[in-house]
């Protein structure tokens, strides 16, 4: 008999007291095992200590054969409670165990769900607030840190620069350009005044085109009329009819936020007056 | 060998029967159940717990079937399960021993030795050859690993299953197959090897 002999099915028979005694090796090891049954097989009954005496009590005589009966009879008429009760006792741990499988999905699904959503949404806005902090997107939602920094930066230029308001030339130019837009200062242009202001039949402002100063409307009310006398009409031709007065009695132009139209209007007038230089 | 095996299968059927009637009986409370248990299941619960070097084998016994017993309204299984359930305690009880003891050899001797038998130690030749014959066995079984010899004692002793002594174990099936094959390879080649006179202390070493 080679190693190759112990298979499963040979073990099996060996180990139940089965194999084959006959065989020259695997004899030998059968009887082996045979020997190790016998030396450690007892059938003597211990004593049974003062504890263990609640439950066994080895001088009650019975017959196994009662219980058997009683247990066949129970099993005939009354149909096997106890095998019912533990039948039913299995069914329940099988449901309580497969409702705990449920809810740890369950569970695991929510929270993993949750926590998507809720790092999605964080990553998102971070995104968007840096596009739009860069100045690649414009997002109404979202505060516009780029446009308050250049807001805040401008307005010392706009009151402390008076030469503005007597540089024609670039104030002209600009409203010239940016028509209905914003000037290079921030503030808003009357292109309308300018238009209407070129022509002088059509101007719904107080202009006086003729130099008379004949027209009824804002620039006689200041009394300047006909004789150039007009307070903004500092140039002395005409001047005090153009938008100039619709502006503000600030004829020097000392107000900041409309002297950049002042400016405007009066050049423009210049411009387009017939009979202006 | 077909014939052998049914008949072994039916001494199984049987016995399992038997525990089954009285597991149910001690289940209602009788006394009838727990006491036919122990009258069936004691010799081999003795058996395996004698083989792992226990010398206090009764304590330890009484131990194992009070466990099992007061636990019994936990335990819904039947015969198999049961058996199981008892040699899983047994292992632990063997264990609790072995820690609590200290580690000392057991040396036997063959001329002045009593047994159960004859407790005033005087030995007739065939007895002599008899305890010859038991020294060999435990020579031989010290040759073995602790795991492999409380698989093997499980299947030989307790008359245990492969599917029950991997229940009683804790251990996957696989493994108990590949421990009993060692064990018993280990035990063919050791057969016709002399055997010392003393018995190796690995008899009480714990596990």
């Amino acid at each position: 008999m080679n190693q190759h002999d112990l298979t499963d099915d040979y073990i099996e028979r060996l180990l139940q007291g089965n194999a084959d005694h006959t065989n020259h090796v695997a004899g030998d090891l059968a009887r082996v095992v045979d020997q190790i049954r016998t030396e450690y097989t007892s059938t003597t009954v211990l004593p049974v200590g003062a504890e263990l005496a609640q439950f066994v009590n080895l001088d009650l005589v019975f017959n196994t054969n009662d219980l058997l009966a009683e247990a066949t009879v129970s099993s005939e008429f009354a149909d096997t409670p106890t095998a019912t009760r533990h039948h039913t006792q299995e069914v329940r741990a099988s449901i309580r165990q497969r409702r705990r499988k449920v809810r740890l999905a369950l569970g695991t699904f929510t929270g993993t769900l949750t926590a998507k959503v809720l790092l999605g949404g964080a990553l998102a806005l971070a995104a968007a607030s840096g596009t739009q902090a860069l100045g690649i997107v414009d997002i109404p939602l979202l505060p516009n840190f780029g446009q308050q920094h250049h807001v805040d930066n401008t307005p010392p230029h706009i009151v402390d620069d008076p030469p503005a308001t007597t540089d024609h030339q670039p104030k002209a130019q600009t409203v010239s350009d940016d028509r209905g837009q914003t000037d290079t200062d921030g503030n808003k242009v009357d292109t309308g005044t300018d238009t209407r202001n070129s022509d002088p039949d059509n101007s719904q402002t107080d202009h006086d085109t003729d130099g008379t100063g004949t027209d009824g409307t804002g620039a006689d009310s200041t009394g300047a009329d006909g004789t150039g006398t007009d307070t903004i009409g500092a140039d002395g031709t005409g001047a005090d009819g153009t938008g100039a007065d619709t502006i503000g009695a600030d004829s020097t132009g000392a107000d900041s936020t409309d002297a950049d139209t002042v400016g405007a209007d009066i050049t423009d007038t210049r411009d387009e007056l017939p009979g202006s230089p | 060998m077909r014939r052998a095996d049914e008949s072994a299968m039916g001494d199984r059927d049987r016995l399992d029967i038997e525990i089954d009637v009285y597991l149910d009986a001690a289940r209602r409370g009788d006394q009838r159940g727990f006491t036919g248990l122990y009258r069936v299941l004691v010799g081999r619960v003795a058996g395996y717990v004698r083989s792992r070097g226990v010398l206090e084998v009764d304590d330890v016994v009484n131990e194992v079937f009070l466990g099992v017993f007061q636990n019994l309204g936990t335990f819904s299984g039947h015969a198999p399960e049961f058996r199981a359930r008892l040699f899983a305690i047994a292992w632990n009880k063997v264990a609790d021993w072995h820690r609590s003891t200290p580690r000392r050899p057991t040396p036997v001797d063959v001329h002045t030795e009593p047994s159960r038998s004859n407790p005033i130690g005087v030995r007739t030749d065939e007895q002599l050859d008899s305890v010859l014959a038991d020294q060999r066995i435990d020579a031989l079984l010290a040759t073995l690993t602790s795991d492999q010899r409380d698989v093997l004692m499980m299947r030989i002793v307790a008359d245990l299953s492969l599917e029950e002594t991997a229940e009683a174990l804790g251990k996957p099936i696989g493994a108990i197959k590949s421990l009993q094959h060692r064990a018993l390879e280990s035990l063919r080649r050791n057969i016709n090897t002399p055997v010392s006179d003393d018995v190796p202390s690995a008899m009480t070493e714990s596990k």
